[in-house]
């Protein structure tokens, strides 16, 4: 079982520990996948400022820092907005953690062969209707070809969810596939596609919109 | 402050100016004149560009741009279609020939298709079911196209907001 992502916290007050507690423990969409720790090592910190002494926890590799500000402050960054709103923050948290994913490094393992799946057109609409995250899956693979790893890490739906809407579009004939070699490389996100996922995740908190 | 472009396309009388309406923050900006085309049941029809804006949360902006869709101003498409977040293009299915509108902005704006996240949003498909969704994915196949298409209702936010939802899940799609 993946261990769970640590979330630290400083400035904060009584009430607003609790709530993110709160928020962290009953989200369907981050899947307790997140805890929130007082110490020690964490993933993501959630502050009031940018403070350079962040005793007592140390920030892991890739770790992001999430301040707080008022609506209408503006911040280059991931930020958590007063008056809080719950879904604002998974937003965010799930966002952190996709680009972990996605810069987290590979090293020295071989090259893996994986398969490389693409739609041959926009598949029929009783086809995407029969779940409510189907439709959201055709998106991801309408702009290319993905592997299922791919899949997962966008929707954050399971292998085997993935697995069986790949499958589906395989007996509709709807599928294109490819083997390509996968070389184990460090990754590191260039700043306009960091600009472009915090443009997104805002996008996302103002219209107050999830997953599809 | 960084500023964003979504840009709504299509025929007269798709709904732009109404999808437009239903999302902007600031009371939109429209250039409609009264309409004198009798083929046409509305009162009123653009003949600039509808614009609106969102607000985000850091102080960037979203700008909202509705094309004229009379054909004649097709040189305004490929200027606001530049550097734009998405681009969502609205049919009206109670027209003559739906598929021959879609198959117009297609063509308008091929190149940017290439590298611009699109959805196809139809309108009046629950009084005009045909052509149905997986024509106009057919026809899409046809062009070497693959775009999302769904029924959609501007006068409704939240079809609206699902339109704006497909653009971003295709913009994370690239990003991986």
């Amino acid at each position: 079982m993946e261990d769970k992502l640590c979330l630290g916290y400083l400035g904060l007050i009584k009430p607003e520990i609790d709530l993110i507690s709160t928020i962290l423990r009953t989200s369907s969409r981050l899947n307790g996948e997140w805890t929130l720790v007082d110490d020690g090592e964490c993933d993501a910190l959630i502050a009031y400022n940018t403070e350079k002494d962040l005793t007592p926890f140390v920030l892991k590799n890739g770790a992001n820092l999430i301040i707080i500000k008022r609506r209408g402050e503006t911040h280059p960054g991931y930020v958590f907005l007063k008056p809080f709103r719950a879904d604002e923050l998974v937003d965010v948290l799930i966002l952190i953690k996709t680009n972990r994913s996605v810069s987290a490094p590979v090293r020295g393992e071989p090259s893996t062969p994986q398969k490389l799946y693409g739609l041959k057109k926009w598949p029929p609409n009783n086809l995407l209707s029969q779940n409510k995250h189907f439709m959201l899956l055709a998106v991801y693979l309408s702009r290319g070809t993905k592997t299922i790893e791919n899949l997962v890490t966008l929707s954050g739906q399971s292998e085997k969810f993935c697995q069986q809407f790949i499958h589906m579009l395989e007996q509709h004939s709807l599928l294109t596939e490819d083997i390509k070699q996968l070389q184990p490389e460090r990754k590191t996100t260039p700043q306009h596609i960091e600009s472009k996922k915090t443009f997104l995740s805002l996008l996302k908190s103002r219209f107050g919109i999830g997953k599809l | 402050m960084k500023e964003y472009k979504l840009v709504f396309t299509g025929t007269t009388g798709a709904g732009k100016t109404t999808a437009i309406t239903a999302i902007s923050e600031a009371p939109p900006v429209k250039t409609d004149v009264t309409n004198t085309d009798e083929t046409l049941n509305k009162k009123s029809t653009t003949v600039g560009l509808d614009f609106g804006q969102i607000n985000l949360a850091n102080g960037d902006r979203l700008r909202l741009f509705g094309t004229p869709g009379q054909t004649r101003f097709d040189f305004m498409w490929k200027i606001l279609v530049k550097d734009a977040f998405g681009i969502i293009i609205l049919i009206d299915n109670s027209r003559p020939n739906p598929l021959d509108d879609l198959n117009l902005y297609i063509d308008g704006f091929k190149q940017e298709l290439l590298t611009i996240p699109c959805v196809v949003g139809v309108g009046r498909t629950e009084t005009h079911a045909y052509p149905s969704l997986d024509e106009y994915s057919n026809a899409l196949e046809k062009l070497n196209l693959i775009l999302p298409v769904i029924s959609v209702d501007v006068r409704n936010t939240e079809d609206v907001n699902m339109l704006i939802s497909i653009l971003m899940a295709q913009t994370e799609a690239e990003l991986i």
